[in-house]
């Protein structure tokens, strides 16, 4: 070997080596003790003694859709300044669905996690697995905000004694709905469907009318992902949808085969629209607001924001495929223990991460109470008053059904199961594959979610 | 000067800081990859080795071959349609007269100083199939029966996506040959020309052969560049429906972050890697091994 390539081998082997060494170091494992550690008086110490110093926290969101935008951007920033006048939040816009996850994800795997973030049940359990989220139980549970919610399991810790997610308990209000332009159906003689199979008569008159009759976000399988699938099993057994649930069956169940089923049976029949696959959740919203399709599906979220756009709004619960199910009997709902704001393990201030976490929680209540008329968990102590009469019809309708079941992709997937599950779903959205194919995929995948 | 470039420790001296950042960032990345590659490895933990199974897995999954299959459509539109129209275009852009030549010189090189973002959302709206530009044009053309949902028909969307991504890089490529034939000197057409060949004939005869550094130059880019295809599937498609349009850098990255299997994802990632080596070892084998001077 002559001189040069020595001299190559040994830098490439010392650097090689220097890499190793600095790479294999043990990671600042984060400390999730730290917070019941820190006493207020301790985490008060550097605000006491640096009044004016401004403390720096970084939030991330989600950016694609209406509510969380609002909320950002209306209540959020317009209030923190009042409410923290020496923390300086630098947002970190997130987009949604699958960018959003994986975005979150990533920062998970690098560590380095902002203060606060938003969040759902599955991308929160990767977070709280990879030991990088904060337990919150030690500022939240003599706080003003643990005594304003009125459902006290929302604020108490787990069987680890934990609490790593803090929320307004809107999501437990939320549910799907169909919803439809009654001038539409009028225009065109057709009545709100109470059976899957008139919902499928329905769609066939309105696609032979030219227009699109279901508008869903089809994109990354997002509506049969975050309802549609369980709508359909609870069309024809609520009780199988709430096995699921608890893990006491699987996605062998013959109802969850005739439910995917039904799904086909509407691609098939065109009850969606062209290129329904990568339709994204703003277009579909834009699809039904501007009466390009006689039908929504959607949850309830979005009531506030369709009232506004669609005066001849109006919804029906979704249309049942069994004799014995009455839609008005069962609600889907997506409130999930881990679905709210969590903060940092690593944070620089995790006294200030955990209260502007409340902070956000706060203000999603604000919001829904002002802006949505919508009840939640959390008091603000605003009279919701001026409550329409769809929003009233909803409540009314929710109050009254005797089965609310979860939802499985809020509180029971895994984030494998969630990717899995979205993949075949958008499968399923073309129409040509088959529910054995899906459920030959989605079982495996399911034997694993609970361990 | 010469002495300079004599000196065996002084060409090291010089490499030593390009050595550097390739050994950290590509050489030494690779080996705790491999390493992960054995384990069950959600991205956090390492929870146990379990040998050679995420490579049988990834081998026997359907989808990795159509992640395979899906970048060998893109590379062989690349190598086989791209870089052919790629050519014409410098062709005739040499034919133009100054001022148009300067507009189309500017024209090829905005597609690739774009956002993959811009681009990608262009294209959306461009096959949109209630709306979009191409089945407008097809309809208006009364070609109803063609017009698709472009990136939503498993026929269909890989060639979609291909398109888009082809189209951004073709004016940049023209512009790369077109620097190859001014390159060339006159005398060999003035001679050529005084013997009685065409535009065609001379294109045929001198200017491809002698291109060929910039076309070996050219293709290896332009394969490596769709072997690595991710951003434009990303924001199209996201891969789907379901998983049709994914690329294997798609399907790596759905694996490891989407599905939190990093023991697959890096297996993946292996097997990439080899089949890069396989690819560059039989361009360097096959594809203009003399070097032409003139």
């Amino acid at each position: 070997m002559n001189r040069l390539s020595k001299l190559i081998v040994l830098a490439v082997t010392i650097v090689m080596l220097i890499s190793l060494f600095a790479c294999t170091a043990a990671p600042s494992t984060p400390d999730t003790s730290k917070p019941a550690d820190t006493g207020s008086s301790t985490a008060d110490k550097p605000a006491d003694q640096k009044p004016a110093e401004k403390v720096k926290i970084k939030f991330l969101s989600l950016s694609s859709d209406e509510n969380r935008n609002r909320i950002r951007e209306d209540y959020i920033k317009v209030n923190v300044g009042k409410e923290f006048p020496n923390v300086e939040v630098e947002y970190d816009l997130g987009g949604g669905g699958q960018d959003y996850a994986n975005k979150l994800k990533a920062y998970n795997a690098s560590g380095d996690m902002p203060d606060v973030w938003f969040s759902e049940q599955n991308l929160s359990t990767v977070v709280i697995a990879a030991g990088n989220a904060l337990d919150l139980y030690p500022y939240v549970k003599d706080s003003d905000f643990a005594r304003k919610i009125k459902m006290k399991d929302l604020v108490s810790p787990d069987k680890d004694g934990k609490l790593y997610c803090v929320q307004p308990g809107a999501d437990q209000y939320f549910t799907p709905r169909l919803w439809y332009h009654k001038d539409i159906f009028a225009q065109n003689n057709v009545e709100p469907p109470k059976t899957f199979d008139e919902l499928v008569s329905v769609c066939e008159t309105l696609k032979s009318s030219g227009i699109v009759p279901m508008s869903i976000v089809g994109k990354d399988g997002w509506t049969p992902n975050l309802h549609m699938v369980q709508t359909m099993i609870m069309a024809e057994d609520p009780q199988v949808a709430i096995d699921l649930v608890n893990n006491k069956t699987d996605f062998s169940n013959p109802v969850v085969k005739n439910a995917l089923g039904r799904i086909q049976k509407l691609v098939q029949v065109g009850a969606f629209a062209d290129g329904v696959t990568n339709i994204d959740y703003g277009p579909a919203m834009e699809m039904f607001t501007s009466n390009r399709s006689a039908m929504l599906a959607m949850f309830t979220w979005e009531l506030g924001n369709l009232e506004s756009a669609c005066p001849d709004l109006d919804f029906v619960p979704w249309p049942s495929a069994s004799a014995s199910v009455d839609p008005n009997n069962v609600i889907q709902y997506w409130g999930a223990p881990l679905s709210g704001y969590l903060a940092a393990a690593n944070s620089k201030n995790p006294e200030i991460a955990a209260k502007f976490a409340m902070f956000c929680a706060v203000q999603d209540a604000l919001y829904y109470n002002i802006e949505q008329k919508a009840p939640t968990m959390y008091d603000t102590g605003i009279e919701i008053e001026g409550v329409s009469p769809l929003m009233q019809k909803n409540l009314d309708q929710f109050d009254a059904a005797e089965i609310k079941v979860p939802s499985m992709w809020a509180a029971t997937f895994n984030a494998k199961m969630s990717a899995e599950f979205a993949t075949e779903n958008s499968k399923l959205l073309t129409g040509q594959y088959s529910p054995d194919d899906w459920i030959s995929v989605i079982n495996p995948v399911w034997a694993e979610n609970f361990d | 000067m010469n002495k300079l470039y004599g000196n065996k420790l002084a060409i090291f001296i010089f490499a030593f800081p390009a050595l550097l950042l390739f050994t950290v960032f590509v050489i030494y990345p690779i080996f705790p990859e491999v390493l992960i590659s054995f384990q069950k490895n959600d991205g956090f933990r390492n929870m146990g080795y379990v040998g050679l199974k995420n490579y049988i897995d990834v081998l026997k999954n359907d989808t990795f071959w159509r992640a395979n299959l899906n970048t060998f459509v893109i590379v062989l539109l690349s190598t086989f349609v791209a870089l052919p129209v790629s050519l014409i275009l410098a062709l005739v852009m040499d034919r133009l007269s100054e001022p148009i030549r300067r507009f189309f010189k500017a024209s090829s090189v905005l597609p690739a100083v774009l956002s993959v973002t811009v681009i990608a959302q262009m294209w959306i709206a461009i096959y949109e199939p209630m709306w979009g530009l191409l089945n407008s044009i097809l309809r208006a053309l009364g070609l109803d029966s063609l017009a698709l949902a472009w990136l939503a028909d498993s026929r269909t969307v890989v060639p979609a996506i291909a398109v888009a991504f082809l189209w951004q890089y073709l004016g940049l490529n023209a512009l790369l040959f077109y620097t190859g034939i001014k390159a060339i000197p006159k005398t060999y057409y003035e001679a050529a020309l005084i013997d009685g060949a065409g535009f065609i004939k001379s294109s045929i005869k001198i200017t491809i052969p002698l291109l060929q550094d910039v076309t070996k130059y050219l293709l290896v880019l332009s394969i490596l560049g769709c072997m690595a295809q991710f951003a434009h599937v990303r924001i199209m498609t996201a891969g789907g429906p379901g998983d049709i349009s994914r690329t294997v850098i798609y399907h790596l990255y759905y694996r490891a972050f989407s599905a939190s299997d990093f023991g697959q994802g890096c297996a993946i990632a292996i097997l990439f890697v080899i089949e890069c080596l396989v690819l560059t070892f039989l361009i360097n084998k096959f594809v203009a091994r003399e070097k032409i001077e003139f």
